[in-house]
C-alpha cells in the first residue's frame, strides 16, 4: 500500500469503521442468530484488505452452503469461507497483480515435488515409498477439491 | 516505515521508553492500521528491550491514552494475545499542532546568505508526504528561478504605474522639506529665507524683496514704510529671475526715482493730491483709479476687485499677477 499523509490515514480508518459496521449489518441480515459475530479484529481485518462487495458475495454463497452443512457452523469457519471468496474474486478482477501466497497454497506447495518450494523436510524424513504416497493423496485430494 | 510510526518518532509529546515501545507496537501494522494484536516478546525483539520492559511501558501507554485496549482477545493455535488499538486521532492532532504552532519561515527575516543558496530546512525534518504538517510545505520565501522568469515574461502585460517617492525620514522627527529646493526644514530657521529656489521662483520675492511673507494686511503696511514722496507704483524693481544686487539695483533705484518724478508731476496735472499706492501707509482710504467708488486694499495695484477682475478678464493685467492680490480678496 502506498503510504499516506497524516489526514488520509485518519481517513482511511474511519472508513474501516463504517465498512466494518456495514458488514455487521450484513452478517446479522444474512445469516441466523446461532451464527454469532466474529470479533470486531477479525472483521475490520477484512474489511481493510477485501472490498465490502465482495465480501457481500461471499456471505451470499455461505448462505447457499448453509442449507448442506450437517454440523452447525462456526462463526470461524463462517468468516474463513467469506473471506477466501472474496479473495478468489480480488485475484480473478486483477490477474496480472502478484499476491502473497496464502497459509494453505504454502503448505501445499512444500508437499509438491514439482513445485519450486519442494521442501523434503516437511515429509518429516518418510522413506521413497511413504513420499510417493503422500505426494498421490496429497494430489488426489487437491483434485477432489478443486484447489490450485 | 509507516506514517504511523514515523509521526510517533516525530510526536514530541511522547517521550523517552514510551515512544520507543510505542513505536515497537505501530511497526507490527501494515499501512492504515491501527489495531494491535502482535506479542510483546515480538515487540520487546524488534526494538531491542525486555519483555518486562515492553509489559510495563505498554500498562504505561495504556494508561496514558497513547493505546486503547479493546478487552478483545486474539486466539493464536498456541495461546492468544491482547488486542489494542492505536489511538491515532490523538497522535495525528498533536503531531499536526507541533507544526502548526511554529510560525513559518515566510515571515521571518530572510538571512543575509539567502542571494547564496541558503534555503530554509526544518530541524529534524524528513521526507514525507504530510499534508497537514506541511514538512515539505516550508519553503523559502525566496521565489525559484522559473517562477522569477515567469514574473518576468508577465511584466509585458502590465501598466507602467509611477511611484511617488515618499519622503525620507530624518532624525529627531523632521519629516517635512522645502517643495521648491527639497532640503528638510528645520524648525529653528525660516526656510523661505535662505532657500534660494523658492526665491528664484517666486514673484511675490521681486515685489517684496528678501522680505518674508506677512500673515495680515497690518503687518505689510508696518513692513513695507514707504515714504510720502517715494510713490512706488507697484511696478517690479528688478526683472523677473534676477537678484537685487550690486549695479542692476542702482539702475533699477534711479529708474524708480525718474519714475517717481514723473508720476508727481502727472499727479499735479490731474489734480489729485497723493499718489494711491501710500493708501496703505497713509491715513487716505484708498480709491479705484478706475472707477473711484470701491475703495482697494490691494498693495500693488490701484483696482478694486471689480475693476481687477475686469482687467484680468480683458488682458490687460497678466494671470501671474493674481498671487499678488491681497489677503481678503
Amino acid at each position: 500500500m502506498a503510504k499516506l499523509t497524516a489526514q488520509q490515514l485518519i481517513a482511511q480508518l474511519k472508513r474501516t469503521q463504517e465498512d466494518a459496521l456495514t458488514f455487521k449489518e450484513l452478517w446479522l441480515g444474512y445469516f441466523p442468530p446461532e451464527l454469532t459475530l466474529p470479533p470486531d479484529h477479525e472483521i475490520k481485518n477484512a474489511v481493510r484488505r477485501l472490498s465490502l462487495a465482495d465480501l457481500a458475495t461471499g456471505i451470499e454463497s455461505y448462505v447457499a452452503k448453509l442449507s448442506e452443512k450437517t454440523h452447525p457452523p462456526t462463526s470461524e469457519s463462517a468468516m474463513k469461507y467469506v473471506c477466501a471468496t472474496a479473495w478468489k474474486i480480488l485475484e480473478k478482477e486483477n490477474p496480472d497483480q502478484e499476491f502473497h501466497p496464502t497459509a494453505r497454497r504454502q503448505r501445499n506447495a512444500e508437499r509438491d515435488p514439482n513445485s519450486p518450494q519442494w521442501d523434503a523436510e516437511a515429509f518429516e524424513d518418510a522413506t521413497p515409498e511413504e513420499r510417493q504416497r503422500i505426494i498421490a493423496e496429497t494430489i488426489a485430494q487437491q483434485k477432489a477439491t478443486g484447489a490450485k | 516505515m509507516t506514517t504511523l510510526c514515523e509521526m510517533i518518532l516525530e510526536c514530541r509529546a511522547i517521550k523517552g521508553m514510551d515512544k520507543l515501545v510505542l513505536y515497537g507496537w505501530a511497526a507490527q501494522l501494515a499501512e492504515g492500521n491501527d489495531t494491535l494484536y502482535a506479542s510483546k516478546e515480538t515487540v520487546a525483539e524488534f526494538i531491542g528491550v525486555s519483555d518486562d520492559t515492553v509489559l510495563r511501558k505498554t500498562k504505561a501507554l495504556v494508561k496514558d491514552g497513547w493505546l486503547i485496549d479493546t478487552g478483545e482477545r486474539k486466539q493464536w493455535a498456541f495461546g492468544w494475545t491482547p488486542v489494542r488499538t492505536i489511538n491515532v486521532p490523538v497522535i495525528v492532532e498533536l503531531f499536526e499542532a507541533q507544526y502548526r504552532n511554529l510560525r513559518p519561515p515566510a515571515e521571518c527575516t530572510p538571512p543575509q546568505n539567502a542571494a547564496q543558496g541558503y534555503r530554509f530546512r526544518f530541524p529534524g525534518s524528513f521526507d514525507s508526504p504530510f499534508s497537514a504538517p506541511a514538512v515539505g510545505e516550508y519553503k523559502s520565501s525566496a521565489p525559484k528561478a522559473e517562477d522569477k522568469s515567469k514574473e518576468v515574461g508577465q511584466t509585458k502585460n502590465l501598466e507602467l504605474r509611477t511611484v511617488e517617492p515618499k519622503p525620507t525620514p530624518t532624525p529627531h522627527g523632521q519629516s517635512k522639506s522645502c517643495s521648491d529646493c527639497g532640503e528638510p526644514l528645520q524648525r529653528d530657521v525660516n526656510h523661505f529665507l535662505v532657500c534660494k529656489v523658492a526665491k528664484g521662483n517666486s514673484e511675490l520675492d521681486e515685489y517684496l524683496g528678501d522680505m518674508p511673507p506677512c500673515p495680515n494686511l497690518d503687518g505689510i503696511g508696518e513692513l513695507m514704510n514707504f515714504d510720502k514722496d517715494d510713490d512706488y507704483d507697484g511696478t517690479p524693481l528688478f526683472p523677473f529671475g534676477q537678484k537685487p544686487n550690486g549695479k542692476k539695483a542702482e539702475e533699477a533705484k534711479q529708474r524708480v526715482e525718474a519714475v517717481g518724478q514723473k508720476t508727481e508731476e502727472s499727479i499735479m496735472e490731474e489734480g489729485r493730491t497723493t499718489p494711491t499706492a501710500t493708501h496703505a501707509h497713509n491715513n487716505v482710504p484708498p480709491i479705484c483709479t478706475v472707477c473711484a467708488k470701491s475703495p482697494c486694499r490691494s498693495l500693488t495695484s490701484d483696482y478694486c476687485i471689480d475693476c481687477w477682475n475686469e482687467r484680468q478678464r480683458t488682458g490687460v493685467i497678466p494671470k501671474f499677477v493674481d498671487e499678488i492680490r491681497p489677503i481678503g480678496y
